[in-house]
């Protein structure tokens, strides 16, 4: 369908995902989230006087 | 300006849209100029998207609010990761393989025309009214800060947005995008670091970080739960994913970048990196922010930052101003001696000096602040969005000024024209091509297609020059902006689910959910974070209820 409506096809699906799996590409993005968010919880408690 | 500053920021918008219109030669065909051919590699549409979403305003906008309220913004972005993983897994197959050139074309794909016909005309109505808005604000702020009539700084923005976009299409879109986000790095970093080396040399960084910490500045993270609170971790995880799931999955100045993809594995990636980058991205921008009221510690900032404002108050010679403006420098003088003895004397009493005099000074700001609007007639008076631009100019060297100047032209650019082309592109699509003007030829859509650019274009022109007669329709333009989201992103959900559900099940879903956000923006208090939500909930029930025995989706695959 999509050649046909968009009158181009120059993409492919089939490349391999980076991590093996696109499961582990999104639970490695969440990781990462996670990361940061503790890091600024750290933060915010090392530097935010309680008030 | 100076003359280096001025060669700078011409030589980067002349580069850059030049740049620009040179990858986007040959965009004849409707398929090349409304999605380049789907050829773009996951970095170009990566970099687009974050221009897309950064625009002048967020730029000086989130450094202003990093100075007056800290951190605690970057909380917003936190549901981001979490939609981009949401589209990259659900919504990118299903728009590569249906082969769409908009969002709402898949939903007659799916439904039937009307449902697409009503998101496609919300989507006109929130993106039009915005696309003027993205031009008048932020020129509003640099006529001020350049000293530019208005009038001339829209038209030199509007008519470079313009033109580069009806020319080239998206192809000139989004590869002076990639170029202007790279601008934006190289602005936030040079602003960063020339926050860092203006502290006196007897301060350290840390010490700047312990400074905007006791005056409240440093945080990060809230845990405490609260629906009126927008700025909390779980208003930035739920409400935050559902808006930015809305934003990047169904408004179509986002979902026509990744469209141009040529895999599915390029639109993934390209979200995921916008996913990894933007959270500590945002962080960076409002530290900067934090480290800016750090250095007006030690540097007398001006009491109103707005300079408009600032010398019309001090030419009126009103003896009440006058001695606001010196009890304010003595307090300045006060909170300075006391922040200096802090990297020395680090113990409560000389921080609650500090924050005692930092107390002071914000008391007497305000004391300004209500004779600015007591002048005006009561009119809301706010310098947030001059603050960073203030720095900059004052204080910053030359050569970085041209620079975070283009930073900040990049921004407002990469914002409107990412908005004129989808504008554009639904404008032909979805009722040009479906309704008035059926079987016609691609040339004649691509024709279609420019005129269609540059109608819009001379709209927000035209809107943004009458900006300062609007008034309070602008706050209403943002506000009605965020009651639409949640309905559109619930047809997408019904869209893309294996559920059966019939057309007119998601046409009255999403009638139910605007009148719902409609509602729950009336009766309550409820931060707007949460209207996505609430939204969207709707919609999907009143969809599922009314339209359940309809067809479903094809599996993602």
């Amino acid at each position: 369908m999509r050649s046909v409506v968009s009158g181009v096809d120059s993409g492919s699906e089939e490349e391999p995902p980076p991590l093996g799996s696109w499961g582990s590409v999104y639970a490695a993005v969440l990781a990462h989230l996670a990361f940061w968010i503790l890091l600024f919880h750290l933060f915010t408690v090392r530097f935010d006087p309680p008030s | 300006m100076r003359g280096i500053d001025w060669a700078v920021l011409i030589a980067s918008l002349v580069a850059i849209i030049g740049y620009g219109l040179y990858r986007s030669r040959g965009s004849k065909t409707v398929a090349s100029y409304l999605l380049a051919g789907r050829t773009m590699h996951w970095w170009v549409i990566g970099l687009s998207i974050m221009a897309t979403q950064a625009s002048a305003i967020t730029f000086i906008g989130t450094t202003g609010q990093g100075y007056v309220d800290g951190l605690r913004f970057v909380q917003f972005y936190f549901g981001l990761p979490i939609a981009m993983v949401i589209i990259s897994a659900i919504a990118v197959p299903l728009f590569f393989r249906s082969g769409v050139y908009t969002a709402y074309e898949y939903l007659e794909s799916r439904f039937d025309a009307k449902t697409r016909t009503l998101a496609s005309l919300i989507f006109l109505v929130q993106r039009g009214l915005g696309v003027g808005l993205a031009l008048y604000a932020p020129a509003v702020v640099l006529s001020v800060i350049m000293g530019w009539p208005e009038p001339l700084t829209i038209t030199t923005m509007g008519g470079l947005v313009v033109a580069y976009t009806v020319i080239g299409g998206i192809k000139a879109v989004m590869w002076t995008d990639a170029q202007q986000m790279m601008v934006m790095f190289a602005g936030i970093l040079a602003a960063f670091l020339a926050a860092v080396w203006g502290l006196p040399s007897d301060v350290s960084f840390l010490d700047a970080i312990h400074l905007a910490g006791i005056s409240g500045k440093m945080r990060a993270v809230d845990l405490s739960f609260d629906w009126q609170n927008r700025y909390n971790l779980w208003s930035g995880l739920i409400g935050g994913s559902f808006l930015a799931l809305s934003y990047f999955g169904t408004d179509q100045s986002q979902v026509q970048r990744y469209l141009t993809g040529k895999s599915i594995r390029h639109m993934r990636i390209s979200l995921l990196f916008n996913a990894v980058v933007k959270v500590p991205l945002q962080f960076m921008i409002l530290l900067t922010g934090a480290l800016v009221f750090a250095f007006f510690v030690f540097v007398e900032p001006p009491m109103l930052f707005n300079t408009v404002e600032r010398t019309r108050m001090e030419g009126r010679l009103d003896p009440t101003y006058e001695a606001v403006q010196t009890r304010y420098h003595a307090a300045w003088s006060t909170r300075s001696e006391a922040a200096r003895k802090l990297p020395h004397e680090r113990d409560a009493a000389s921080e609650n000096a500090f924050v005692a005099a930092n107390a002071e000074v914000g008391a007497i700001r305000q004391e300004a602040i209500a004779l600015v609007e007591q002048s005006n007639h009561g009119a809301t008076y706010n310098d947030t969005n001059y603050i960073f631009l203030n720095f900059v100019i004052s204080h910053l060297p030359a050569g970085l000024v041209g620079l975070i100047m283009a930073a900040v032209f990049a921004a407002a650019m990469s914002s409107i024209s990412a908005e004129l082309n989808s504008l554009a592109t639904v404008t032909v699509i979805d009722h040009y091509r479906r309704y008035l003007a059926r079987g016609r030829t691609d040339m004649h859509y691509a024709r279609a297609a420019r005129i269609s650019t540059a109608f819009w274009g001379l709209y927000a022109t035209v809107f943004a020059s009458f900006g300062g007669q609007l008034g309070s329709l602008i706050e209403a333009v943002n506000m009605v902006g965020s009651l639409f989201y949640g309905s559109m992103l619930g047809a997408f959900v019904l869209a893309f689910s294996r559920w059966r559900v019939s057309g007119n099940g998601a046409f009255a879903g999403m009638l139910a959910g605007l009148g719902a956000v409609a509602l729950t923006a009336r009766l309550t208090d409820v931060s707007y974070l949460w209207y996505n939500l609430v939204g969207c909930l709707v919609t999907v029930a009143v969809g599922l209820i009314i339209g359940r025995g309809g067809s479903k989706a094809a599996p993602v695959a």
